[in-house]
């Protein structure tokens, strides 16, 4: 017999509630995936329309600007691209250079990439994860785990491609971790990103640093990407690393790795694709001896 | 009658029943309180001792720098991909699902065929387990291109016996492994990148015999001084020094074990971590050796066979204590692989001539003849003696290595030439009783005691009752004659050579050596204090015998370690030994500088390994000498030159 | 029809605000303050529509989140689910038309949700303080901005559902 008060209409919603996990547990994966695909496809052009109409935002507000604003700005946009087409000349000199000294020693040459700019779309920095859709998928050939970078560093890695967008992981994400080196040293530590304070700076950590490094807040120290890991080109600065403590076995030391503010506000990205990557059987067929 | 009346009246045939019942609920509540109060500690100590279990990790060794503070040994880390213990235990629901995918398809080919195919539950249960560990070995493979296995024997040794350590699937990753696993493993992989620590020795094979090898071993629970000594323990492998300062100083160098001690589950995987101690690194130990110097001797030494010793002669600390062939000590780390321990043991290397080769020292001993002699008053600094070609001694004649001997010389010039008939002549004349007291008197035919295992015991400084007790018959005087030329049975370490060297550069009897760095009287330290008597010369003998090592080095016998900022005395020796039936010879030299006031003594022996080896103590030890004067005093030099 | 229009209209008015949520969001990462007012999503449905029609809400609302976010799939499905079904349970005890007890329900379900978040989104961050310090600003913050808004929020459904002729107080609600 039930007691007065209590009826079962008063349990619908949480019949409702075991009979609706009962059956998600039951779905097929395919069924669950193609769901999620079709859930995150169906918004993605809500996103894109949303970017394109902040950059057509920003033309208009170039627009209102006075003659004389933009004659400056194109000489000064001249001005910089005159120094990087030297700074180009340069570095293909160091290429070519190198490319004698590899040829001579018969090293192998290191991996080349090639770059996709593209837009942020989307930043999504919660505390359970930080990443960044950026505005170009599938349709530029942009593959899971390729490295991102911008002008201040390191930006994280590509996790999962759509059909005209990609998902970042972003280099100050706790669930980040890449291998990297002191610049001036060669040897591996590892760089993982942190949770940071709510109107703080991005951070990460660097542990296995060796031992013999020495940071302090009066000269501290660049944490770089090493080539060793397979992902990023050797030299990308992830951060500053300002002090160092050793642990209890003084095999190696940890610290913070300060990143780069500019990461919450980024609005563009080069993802950077290894060239052997795309290379059809075809073409592997042509390089190989 | 309601029901139950009947027992609300006395029955008097239940009467004897309450008592009884009244007693055995006493009894039971005694027990139940007995066991719950008195024996609850035993209770206590019996759960944790079923559902507990410690961990035992050892503390990295400290590291060991030489004088200057440049490191000799310290720890690499070594990289492992593990699967953590807790990990494992989350592991647990992919292995049942894994055994239930295993038994439906067994249980589906038996409908499928008809046959009976029989169900092994064990070999199944670790078969699905093998498999799960494999997908994740498999990742790894897949990541650096390997092509590794786990086998199911593995994996029971690791359940049975060390459930509570990480599962290493892949040991000793190099840089670029780790690189690449850091980076592509999920941050929530089951697989994880373990470290820990194996020697690390910067300079190789460079003073290997000092420094010594550590191996594996498991540690012992109840040294390592850590809570819950009665619990099940589990312990990764500490290191344990074998051989040289890692052994001796085994106490302090290595660290302080840190522990854990968990509640396991009914299975023994790990469930909660009930008390935690950090391992500590050992303590840092800086010794004598120079590294630089010590490199110099060895590159000097070369693919010859000997050791090279020098010391401070001040304060006893060995500075070079090289022994050739040596070995690369980081070959011997983590551990011992068989061909490199049948390689060094085929050349011979395990043996530090230094410390504990034995050798003639040949006319290294004219040194201490002339001391016997002149402290019995059998010669003065200018008694002339004629020294011919050849020593009568009874029918025996015993040659001078010049074919026209020195003719009439005083004792000096003797040291300088090295002239073997002087010495016959003058160590008859001696005694043998008194050279071999000469001898005992500067320590020869004592052990050294130096910080590092296994020196030699086995001295011989040869007396009368010795070559009795020793069943060689009746001592004739041809025996004191090769004595005195540190021929015959006189056997010494190179170390034994320079430590007598050192005493001779202050004048005294014995020198303490040490492999610890001392703090320099320049900074305030005390003199150190060797326990030594005076040589019991006068200025006059001892400036004689000093004269004859820089005569020697001048023009005589030593002049390979000339040096023209340098007045270096010494002494060669060139002695012939038989060994495995072949004819050998010893090249010595020991010497000291600079002479005016005495700093650095070094003694050198080069063993000949081929009877046609053309080794002489002047051409073939004194020139390593020189490199390690060189070496020594060319930046001292330097350092005076350049002070304001 | 009536039926189809209120679901529509109420499930674009969730959708919109997830939309502009997220777009908030990303314009004020510089501060990492993060905006988490999802709680209020279920109810509007929960305290005025039928059951049916509040469900097939709550689960496209969360299948729109699921889309957004790179949480294990199903976990926001599930969260909408829930306090759907927590809020139907609560809508005999408040009054719909005061907006008092909206807002109240609103704050309670996405403090809920947001910590059912916190412990299972960032299950290996739980033992760091830091974690929980930028958790507690976020959800002051997000409260804050429930304050603010839910009853705008509330209001603009309303008055959607009324120039499309519905009146959503007259009716009688099954329950």
């Amino acid at each position: 017999m039930s007691r007065p008060g209590l009826n079962f209409s008063q349990f619908k919603p949480f019949l409702y509630l075991g009979c609706f996990l009962a059956g998600w547990l039951f779905l097929p994966p395919v069924f669950k995936n193609t769901l999620r695909d079709t859930s995150y496809e169906f918004q993605a052009p809500l996103w894109v329309g949303s970017s394109h109409l902040r950059d057509v935002q920003t033309t208009l507000d170039l627009r209102t600007r006075s003659k004389n604003e933009l004659i400056e700005s194109v000489r000064d946009l001249s001005r910089e691209n005159a120094f990087y087409r030297q700074e180009r000349a340069k570095l293909n000199e160091y290429q070519d250079y190198i490319g004698r000294l590899e040829g001579l020693l018969n090293l192998p040459s290191l991996p080349e990439y090639r770059y996709e700019v593209a837009r942020v779309i989307r930043r999504d920095l919660t505390a359970w994860w930080e990443r960044l859709i950026i505005r170009k998928g599938r349709d530029f050939n942009i593959p899971v785990g390729a490295a991102v970078v911008f002008s201040g560093g390191v930006v994280g890695r590509v996790t999962k491609v759509h059909a005209y967008t990609s998902d970042v992981e972003l280099v100050s994400s706790p669930l980040f971790r890449m291998a990297a080196r002191f610049e001036n040293d060669q040897r591996p530590a590892t760089y993982q990103g942190r949770i940071h304070n709510s109107f703080g700076q991005p951070f990460g950590k660097v542990s296995d640093a060796p031992p013999d490094i020495q940071a302090s807040s009066t000269s501290p120290i660049t944490l770089v990407s090493t080539a060793l890991g397979g992902t990023f080109p050797s030299g990308i600065p992830i951060g500053t690393v300002y002090r160092l403590k050793p642990g209890s076995d003084g095999l190696f030391q940890t610290g913070p790795v300060v990143l780069d503010k500019r990461l919450l506000t980024i609005q563009e990205v080069a993802i950077l694709i290894p060239l052997d990557s795309e290379l059809t059987p075809e073409d592997e067929e042509a390089v190989s001896p | 009658m309601k029901p139950f009346d009947i027992h609300q009246k006395g029955n008097p045939r239940l009467a004897l029943f309450y008592p009884i019942a009244g007693c055995m609920l006493l009894v039971l509540i005694i027990v139940l309180g007995w066991r719950q109060l008195a024996e609850f500690n035993q209770y206590k100590d019996r759960e944790e001792l079923q559902a507990q279990r410690r961990i035992i990790q050892p503390g990295p060794r400290g590291d060991i720098f030489d004088r200057n503070g440049k490191l000799l040994v310290g720890n690499r880390p070594r990289f492992s991909a593990v699967i953590f213990p807790d990990e494992l235990s989350k592991l647990r629901r992919e292995f049942r699902r894994e055994y239930i995918r295993r038994v439906r398809a067994i249980r589906k080919a038996r409908e499928e065929t008809g046959e009976h195919i029989p169900i092994d539950v064990n070999q199944l249960i670790w078969e699905s387990r093998s498999a799960i560990v494999q997908n994740y070995l498999d990742e790894i493979n897949s990541i650096m291109g390997w092509d590794r296995t786990l086998t199911v024997s593995q994996l029971q040794r690791h359940f049975s016996q060390e459930l509570l350590l990480p599962l290493t699937l892949v040991q000793d990753l190099d840089h670029d492994a780790y690189a690449k696993l850091i980076e592509q493993l999920p941050v929530n992989s089951p697989v994880q990148i373990y470290t820990d620590s194996a020697r690390y020795y910067p300079y190789g094979s460079s003073a290997a015999h000092v420094l010594g090898y550590v191996t594996s071993t498991y540690l012992d629970a109840e040294e390592e001084k850590l809570p819950g000594d009665e619990l099940t323990t589990f312990s990764f492998k500490g290191k344990e020094g074998k051989t040289g300062l890692e052994r001796y100083f085994n106490e302090s160098l290595k660290g302080q074990s840190g522990g854990e001690i968990y509640r396991v589950d009914p299975s023994g995987f790990q469930h909660e971590l009930l008390e935690s101690r950090e391992p500590q690194k050992g303590n840092n130990l800086v010794i004598s050796l120079d590294i630089d110097l010590q490199q110099m001797a060895e590159v000097a030494m070369g693919q010859k066979i000997g050791a090279a010793v020098a010391i401070k002669i001040d304060t006893g600390e060995v500075l070079v204590l090289a022994s050739k062939p040596d070995y690369d000590l980081n070959r011997l780390s983590p551990f011992i692989p068989t061909s490199t321990y049948q390689e060094i043991t085929e050349n011979g290397a395990w043996l530090n001539r230094a410390t504990q080769g034995l050798y003639p020292p040949g006319s290294t001993f004219k040194l201490i003849t002339s001391i016997a002699s002149l402290r019995q008053g059998i010669i003065e600094p200018d008694t002339v003696i004629h020294s011919p070609k050849y020593f009568r001694v009874g029918r025996r004649l015993f040659p001078c290595h010049s074919p026209y001997g020195f003719g009439d010389i005083t004792l000096t010039k003797a040291i300088a030439v090295s002239s073997n008939t002087f010495y016959y002549n003058t160590g008859i004349q001696t005694g043998i009783d008194n050279i071999a007291e000469e001898a005992k008197r500067f320590g020869l035919d004592q052990q050294i005691e130096l910080e590092i295992p296994f020196m030699a015991r086995r001295m011989i400084v040869p007396t009368k009752e010795w070559k009795k007790q020793d069943g060689r018959g009746g001592w004739v005087p041809g025996d004191t004659a090769n004595v005195s030329i540190g021929q015959g049975f006189l056997l010494t370490t190179p170390l034994h050579m320079a430590c007598f060297t050192a005493s001779l550069g202050r004048g005294e009897t014995h020198t303490k050596p040490t492999l610890v760095r001392v703090l320099d009287s320049e900074s305030g330290a005390p003199a150190t204090d060797h326990g030594a008597d005076l040589i019991g010369l006068s200025n006059e003998d001892l400036q004689a015998v000093y004269q004859g090592m820089i005569d020697a080095v001048n023009g005589g016998t030593a002049k390979y370690t000339q040096l023209p900022y340098l007045q270096v005395g010494g002494k060669t020796g060139t002695a012939q030994v038989k060994k495995d039936g072949k004819d050998l010879t010893l090249a010595w030299f020991v010497g000291m500088a600079p002479m005016e006031n005495p700093e650095v003594a070094v003694a050198i022996c080069i063993e000949g390994t081929d009877s046609g080896d053309n080794y002489h103590g002047g051409s073939t030890a004194a020139p390593i000498a020189r490199v390690i004067f060189d070496g020594y005093f060319r930046d001292r030099i330097t350092q005076i030159a350049n002070r304001p | 029809m009536m039926l189809k229009r209120r679901i529509l209209i109420v499930l674009v008015c969730n959708l919109g605000f997830i939309f502009l949520v997220q777009l908030f969001n990303h314009a004020m990462t510089g501060t990492s303050l993060v905006l988490f007012p999802y709680g209020i999503l279920v109810v509007f449905a929960a305290m005025n529509l039928r059951f049916s029609q509040g469900l097939l809400i709550a689960i496209i609302t969360g299948l729109w989140m699921e889309g957004s976010y790179p949480s294990p799939f199903g976990w926001f499905l599930f969260l909408m689910v829930l306090i759907f079904a927590l809020a139907s349970r609560l809508r005999l005890r408040l009054h719909r038309e005061n907006r008092a007890h909206s807002l109240f329900l609103g704050l309670g379900l996405n403090t809920f949700i947001y910590l059912l978040c916190c412990l299972v989104l960032g299950q290996w961050l739980v033992t760091s303080p830091l974690y929980w310090l930028r958790v507690a600003v976020d959800l002051l913050y997000s409260s804050l901005v429930i304050v603010f808004i839910s009853t705008w929020f509330l209001e603009f459904q309303v008055s959607l559902l009324h120039l499309v002729g519905i009146n959503i107080y007259q009716e009688e609600i099954d329950t």
